[in-house]
C-alpha cells in the first residue's frame, strides 16, 4: 500500500462518503488512489467552490467536511475557503498535495509555503513528512477539526510521502483535546443573575447550532420566559416563528432586538462572540446589563467586554441546568409589543419585484427540509431579515469571513450532505459571478439545486454605503453591462427563467418549490432598493437609520 | 502593560511561528526573547516579553487555543514595586494555564 491510499482509508475510516476537490500534479497519487476508494468525490472547477463545498457539508451533516486540492495554486485557491471555516468555527479538512520533501525549499515547480500561508486561518496544520505517521495524522485532523470549537485543519500531503510504500498500522486513538468543563458554582452565580434580573434577554449565536443545542435552547427560553435576540449564525437555534423570538440584533437587526439588547438589565449570551455587527459600538452594546457568557472558547470570554459569569463547556448541559423563573413578565410583554409594532412590512413599492417580499414569500411557501445558502450583500441581509428560519441547520451563510463566492459551492455540498432537502441558494448579481463556473459542476451531476439571483445591477451593499457615508460618490459599483445570466445559466445546460413583474411571482416561487432538476432564476429587482433598518458603522446599535427617514 | 510568558510548547515544525503569528495579529509587539529546545528535544521552552493592550489572561487564553502549547505562565512585568521589575522576575503572578490532555481539561487559575 502506498501513502496516498493509506490517506484515502483513513479519510474513509473517518466515516466521511463525500469530498470536494480539485487534481493536479502533486495531488496526483491521492487522486489514482480514489480509483478504487468508496469516498465520492466531487469534482468543483475551482478550489475556493470545494473548501465552500466541505463547509457547508460539515454545516448539515455536523461531519467533518473533506476538500483536496494540488500543491502551489491549488493550494492558495483553498485559502478563502479555509478562512470562511475558521471564521465561522467549521470543521473541515483541508489536504493540499506537495512537492516532495526533496523539492521543499527550492523554489520548485507549484510550490508554495501552503503550511506558513494558511497558519493565521487554521485551527491547527500538520506536514506530513515521514508516511508512517499518516494515518495518526489523519485521525488527529479530524479530532482536532471537531473538538471543541470547531474549525479548519490543513494536512500538506507531500508527493514522495503519498507515492511511498507504508503498512496499515492498528492506531492509538486520537488525542484528546482538552475542554473546558463549567463548574456548579457557575451554574449558580447564573441562576442567581437570571432570577434577580427583571429585564433579561437571550443572545444566541452560532455556537448553538455547532452544540446541536437548539431544542434545549428553546426550552430554557420557554421555561423562564425570556425574550432572544440572535446573531446572523444563530438564525434558527430558535425558530424564527417562535414567540419570544424577537429576530436578529446588530447592523441589519430587528428594531424590536436592538431595543432590547440596549435595555436590558441582563444579557445572556450563548455561542456568541461579540461580533462588531451584532454589537456596533462596543462600549454602548447593552449598557445598563450585567453579562453571563456561555461559550466552549475560553478565549472568547472577557475578549470584548467584560462579564459577571463565565459558563465554559457543552452548551447543551449549561441550558439544561439554568432552568430558573425571573420576574420578567412586563419586560416580556414590552419586547413582545414592541415586536408587534416594528413588524416588518411587505407592501411592495414597485411592480417590479421587491426583494423582501420575495423571500418572505418564499419563507411561507417553503418545503419543510428546505436549507437556503447565501451569498454576501444585501440579498443576504434580506434573507436573515424575512426568511424565518425553523432550524440553525437551514440557513448557510460567510458570517465572519463574509466571502461573497459562498452560496453556490455551499448549495453543492448542502444538496450532497442532504440530497433530500430543497437546497435554494439565494445570490446576488455580484456574488454570482464569483463562482458562477459551479454551474457546470450542478449540471455535471445533476444536483437539483434552485438559484434565485437578484439582479439589481450594482454591487447593491456598497453601493448603498457610497450612497449613505460617502455621499453619493459612487465608485465601481456599476454593473449595468451584466451578461445575460439566464443564457449564462442555459449554457451550462440548465433551465433558466427571468422573473421581472410582481404579478408572476407567485407562479415563480411555485417552480423554486416544484421542480425536481436545477433550475436558474434571475430575478430583476430595482437598482435603489436599499437594506433597512441599518446601523451606521461605529454607532451603538439604537441609532437605526430607517427607510422613511431618507 | 508589559508582560513575561513563559510558554512550553511542542516541537513541531513552526510552533514559533504560530506563537509569534499570533502575536502579532493581536498587535502584541515583542521586546524580548529566548527560546530553547529541552533536554530531548520534544518541546521548546520560550521566554517572550511583550508590550500589549490585551491584558494577560486574554493573551494567554489566545496562545492556549494553539494546539501544541502545553503550558503558559503569564508574568506582568509593569508594578510599583521597582525591586520585582527584572526580566522575569515578578511579585504579580497573573496568570497560569496548563493543558492537561490526558485529563482532557483546562486548569484556569487567576
Amino acid at each position: 500500500m502506498n501513502g496516498a491510499t493509506i490517506l484515502v482509508k483513513t479519510i474513509e475510516d473517518e466515516g466521511v462518503d463525500t469530498i470536494f476537490g480539485y487534481p493536479g500534479g502533486a495531488i496526483m497519487p491521492v487522486y489514482d488512489a480514489l480509483v478504487d476508494s468508496k469516498l465520492k468525490h466531487i469534482l468543483v472547477r475551482h478550489e475556493q467552490a470545494a473548501a465552500f463545498a466541505a463547509d457547508a457539508y460539515a454545516r448539515v451533516t455536523g461531519k467533518v467536511g473533506v476538500c483536496l486540492a494540488t500543491s502551489g495554486p491549488g493550494a492558495t485557491n483553498l485559502i478563502t475557503g479555509i478562512a470562511n471555516a475558521y471564521a465561522d468555527s467549521i470543521p473541515i479538512v483541508a489536504i493540499t498535495g506537495q512537492v516532495a520533501t526533496a523539492l521543499i525549499g527550492t523554489d520548485a515547480f507549484q510550490e508554495v509555503d501552503i503550511y506558513g500561508i494558511s497558519m493565521p486561518v487554521v485551527k491547527h496544520s500538520f506536514l506530513i513528512r515521514d508516511a508512517e505517521e499518516i494515518q495518526q495524522t489523519v485521525k488527529d485532523a479530524f479530532e482536532i477539526a471537531r473538538s471543541g470549537r470547531p474549525g479548519p485543519v490543513l494536512i500538506d500531503f507531500p508527493k514522495d510521502i503519498a507515492n511511498a510504500k507504508v503498512k496499515e498500522k492498528n492506531l492509538r486513538p486520537a488525542k484528546p483535546i482538552s475542554l473546558p468543563c463549567f463548574d456548579a458554582a457557575s451554574i449558580e452565580t447564573a441562576k442567581e443573575m437570571i432570577e434577580q434580573s427583571h429585564k433579561p434577554l437571550i443572545y444566541a449565536g452560532g455556537g448553538v447550532r455547532i452544540a446541536q443545542a437548539s431544542a434545549e435552547l428553546q426550552a430554557f427560553a420557554e421555561t423562564t420566559g425570556i425574550p432572544a435576540v440572535t446573531t446572523l449564525q444563530g438564525l434558527g437555534s430558535i425558530p424564527g416563528q417562535h414567540n419570544l423570538n424577537l429576530g436578529m440584533l446588530g447592523m441589519h437587526g430587528t428594531k424590536a432586538a436592538n431595543l432590547a439588547v440596549q435595555e436590558c438589565d441582563l444579557l445572556i449570551g450563548i455561542g456568541v462572540r461579540f461580533d462588531d455587527r451584532a454589537t456596533g459600538m462596543l462600549a454602548k452594546f447593552a449598557p445598563d446589563a450585567k453579562v453571563i457568557h456561555m461559550d466552549i472558547d475560553p478565549a472568547e470570554v472577557g475578549k470584548l467586554r467584560a462579564v459577571q459569569c463565565a459558563i465554559l463547556g457543552d452548551l447543551k448541559l449549561a441550558l439544561r441546568s439554568l432552568h430558573v423563573k425571573p420576574d420578567c413578565k412586563d419586560w416580556q410583554e414590552l419586547c413582545l409589543a414592541r415586536k408587534e409594532e416594528f413588524a416588518w412590512h411587505y407592501d411592495a413599492p414597485t411592480q417590479g419585484i421587491y426583494a423582501p417580499k420575495f423571500i418572505k414569500t418564499l419563507s411561507n411557501q417553503a418545503h419543510k427540509n428546505t436549507i437556503i445558502t447565501c451569498d454576501v450583500g444585501q440579498h443576504q441581509m434580506w434573507v436573515a431579515q424575512h426568511y424565518q428560519f425553523k432550524n440553525a441547520q437551514h440557513h448557510l451563510t460567510s458570517g465572519g469571513l463574509g466571502a461573497m463566492g459562498y452560496g453556490m459551492p455551499a448549495a453543492i455540498g448542502a444538496q450532497l450532505a442532504s440530497p433530500d432537502a430543497t437546497v435554494i441558494t439565494i445570490s446576488g448579481d455580484g456574488s454570482i459571478m464569483m463562482n458562477i463556473q459551479e454551474l457546470a459542476t450542478i449540471k455535471r451531476y445533476n444536483i437539483p439545486i434552485k438559484v434565485v439571483v437578484f439582479d439589481n445591477q450594482a454591487l447593491g451593499m456598497v453601493r448603498q454605503w457610497q450612497e449613505l457615508f460617502f455621499q453619493e460618490r459612487y465608485s465601481e459599483v456599476d454593473l449595468s453591462d451584466n451578461p445575460d445570466f439566464v443564457k449564462v445559466a442555459q449554457a451550462f445546460g440548465i433551465p433558466a427563467f427571468r422573473l421581472e413583474h410582481d404579478n408572476n411571482m407567485q407562479e415563480a416561487i411555485g417552480k423554486i418549490n416544484n421542480t425536481h432538476g436545477p433550475l436558474f432564476v434571475h430575478v430583476v429587482i430595482d437598482p435603489r432598493e436599499n437594506v433597512w433598518p441599518l446601523v451606521p458603522p461605529g454607532k451603538p446599535n439604537c441609532q437605526m437609520m430607517e427607510a422613511n427617514a431618507q | 502593560m508589559r508582560f513575561t510568558l513563559e510558554i512550553t510548547m511542542k516541537n513541531t515544525e513552526g510552533v514559533l511561528e504560530r506563537i509569534l503569528g499570533r502575536l502579532r495579529q493581536r498587535s502584541l509587539n515583542i521586546q524580548a526573547i529566548n527560546a530553547s529546545c529541552t533536554r530531548d528535544c520534544s518541546n521548546i521552552e520560550a521566554k517572550i516579553t511583550v508590550e500589549s493592550k490585551m491584558n494577560a489572561e486574554s493573551i494567554m487564553k489566545q496562545l492556549a487555543k494553539l494546539y501544541d502549547v502545553q503550558r503558559i505562565n503569564v508574568f506582568a512585568l509593569d508594578v510599583k514595586d521597582e525591586s520585582s521589575q527584572a526580566y522575569g522576575v515578578s511579585s504579580t503572578i497573573e496568570t497560569v494555564i496548563t493543558k492537561l490532555g490526558e485529563q482532557n481539561e483546562v486548569c484556569l487559575s487567576i
